[in-house]
């Protein structure tokens, strides 16, 4: 698989294909922004690993028509500023999966559905123990542009998350398809907040948007204690659940397990 | 052989009385069934027997074995091998069937536990009840029909093995073929375990499958009327309307009494 890694200043690359084009410029000359353009020329798969250590990175994935992008993102560190933009071509597909496990961090989301047809699938999980405040902004561009962003984050400790979505469809972009799936279990006495934004000025559009915050339903523990499971690991396997949904990555999933495994034994 | 005694029960949720002075027992190798109105109090007493906290017990006693259970956690209970089969099982997003079985059945059996025999014996479980064999590694009732819901129950309850049986409303969402394979199924286990099963359900057509050996019939949350098979015949022809009356004036009274008590 392709892999990047992006650091404060050093930017490691495993590109085993001519599919991605990868330019950096360095961090000085942009007050302290290490910005990373990466182009996506043909069908690949693709890994990013980002390391966050008090900077602030602006990374820009430009994906040519008619390509399908599985990217896997996996972001760890301490404090960090992220913005991330995706131009996506006509017909191209972007499937994203994403777990992150910086203490402090504020990302920023902006995804330009450019071509007619382009798909924008965003899946990400976090346990959330300090602060994360995560703004998206998706922007359907043209006809027949589809969105689906799905969010799962548990908040333990002093974790304070927050997921702010916002969709715009303008007028005339015809069907298009705006899907937005929040939802934060949350753990503690903190104030979490979501906010599905959809932006819509057309009516042929198909658009959902959920924000759920809270922990499981009593029904769900109920359920899985009438077999024999103590509350603990009803708990434990129904956060298993909500953040291993959905995902293909072996990798990702084994991070999470791990990362499971050490505030649920 | 084991026992399951509710002794004068009432119970009540938001102030409001769903089960007055109810009385039953139940032992190993027997097969009772419940019959009833809507809204008599059935699957609430199938819940509080498994322990669902949402209800309040006000009076009266649950003995497995003659050991008050009230006090247990729901999984407790299930430790003790009382099973429910719910009525509208959940839907556990992200959990496999597999998993969630082989977390369930370590947390019974612990040291007893063997992956390798577990996964035989969960396999040939869901060829007997003819449930395609991908069903086991999907998550737990996610997308699943009404009917493999229900079968899915099934094989949850020959996985853990349970010594009391209760079945709440299994026929509901069955088509007839279905109907077989899980009637069949819950009374070959209940022959080769012989454990007690407790069958809550509307229509006959589930007890052609399951014979009980008792009837009841409830209404206003307690049991008006017992018997044997025959009055399941007796039902079917003339409907609940005739026990009701009955019932009614002295279900009031009881209420009564409890409210009085409390």
């Amino acid at each position: 698989m392709n892999k990047i890694l992006i650091d404060k200043e050093v930017i490691e690359q495993k590109i085993v294909s001519n599919k991605i084009v990868v330019e950096s410029v360095p961090c000085a000359s942009f007050f302290g922004i290490t910005k990373v353009k990466i182009k996506v020329l043909k069908s690949c798969n693709l890994w990013i690993d980002y390391i966050l250590d008090d900077n602030r990175l602006d990374v820009t994935i430009d994906i040519n028509d008619k390509v399908t992008l599985n990217l896997y993102e996996y972001k760890k560190g301490d404090k960090g500023k992220v913005r991330c933009t995706f131009n996506i071509g006509e017909k191209s597909i972007v499937n994203i999966e994403k777990f992150g496990e910086v203490k402090n961090i504020k990302e920023m989301i902006i995804t330009n559905l450019n071509g007619s047809g382009a798909t924008f699938n965003y899946n990400f999980k976090s346990i959330c123990c300090e602060k994360e405040t995560y703004d998206f902004v998706i922007r359907h561009n043209c006809l027949k542009t589809v969105s689906n962003i799905k969010n799962n984050a548990v908040n333990i400790l002093d974790g304070k998350i927050s997921f702010q979505v916002s969709s715009y469809v303008p007028n005339k972009m015809k069907e298009c398809v705006v899907n937005q799936y929040n939802r934060i279990i949350n753990l503690t006495d903190n104030k979490c907040e979501i906010r599905p934004n959809l932006y819509i000025d057309e009516y042929d559009v198909v658009a959902n948007h959920s924000a759920l915050i809270g922990g499981f339903n009593t029904d769900e523990i109920f359920y899985l204690q009438s077999r024999g499971l103590s509350k603990e690991e009803a708990n434990k396997l129904l956060i298993t659940g909500f953040l291993l949904s959905d995902l293909n990555s072996k990798i990702l999933t084994n991070k999470i397990k791990k990362k499971i495994k050490r505030f649920w034994r | 052989m084991h026992s399951l005694k509710i002794k004068d029960l009432s119970v009540c949720i938001d102030n409001k009385i769903i089960l007055n002075n109810f009385n039953l027992e139940i032992k190993s190798g027997e097969v009772h069934a419940i019959m009833g109105p809507n809204g008599a109090g059935k699957s609430t007493l199938s819940k509080v027997i498994m322990g669902d906290e949402n209800y309040k017990v006000i009076n009266g006693d649950i003995l497995f074995d003659d050991v008050s259970i009230l006090n247990m956690s729901v999984d407790e209970r299930s430790h003790l091998g009382i099973f429910l089969a719910m009525q509208s099982p959940m839907e556990i997003e992200g959990v496999s069937n597999a998993d969630f079985l082989r977390t369930a059945v370590f947390s019974k059996d612990q040291d007893n536990f063997k992956l390798l025999s577990f996964i035989k014996e969960l396999e040939n479980t869901a060829d007997k009840l003819k449930i395609n064999r991908d069903f086991i590694h999907r998550g737990v009732n996610e997308g699943f029909s009404g009917g493999e819901r229900k079968k899915n129950e099934v094989l949850q309850m020959y996985m853990l093995k349970p010594k009391i049986v209760l079945l709440d409303e299994i026929d509901s969402g069955l088509d007839v073929d279905s109907l077989k394979i899980v009637g069949q199924n819950i009374t070959s286990y209940q022959k080769d375990s012989k454990c007690a099963i407790l069958v809550i359900t509307h229509y006959q057509r589930l007890l052609d499958y399951i014979k009980p050996d008792f009837v009841h019939i409830m209404v206003n949350g307690t049991i008006v009327k017992s018997g044997d098979s025959s009055l399941v015949k007796e039902i079917e022809k003339n409907g609940y309307e005739k026990v009701e009356q009955k019932s009614e004036i002295t279900s009031t009274c009881i209420v009564k009494d409890i409210l009085n008590n409390e």
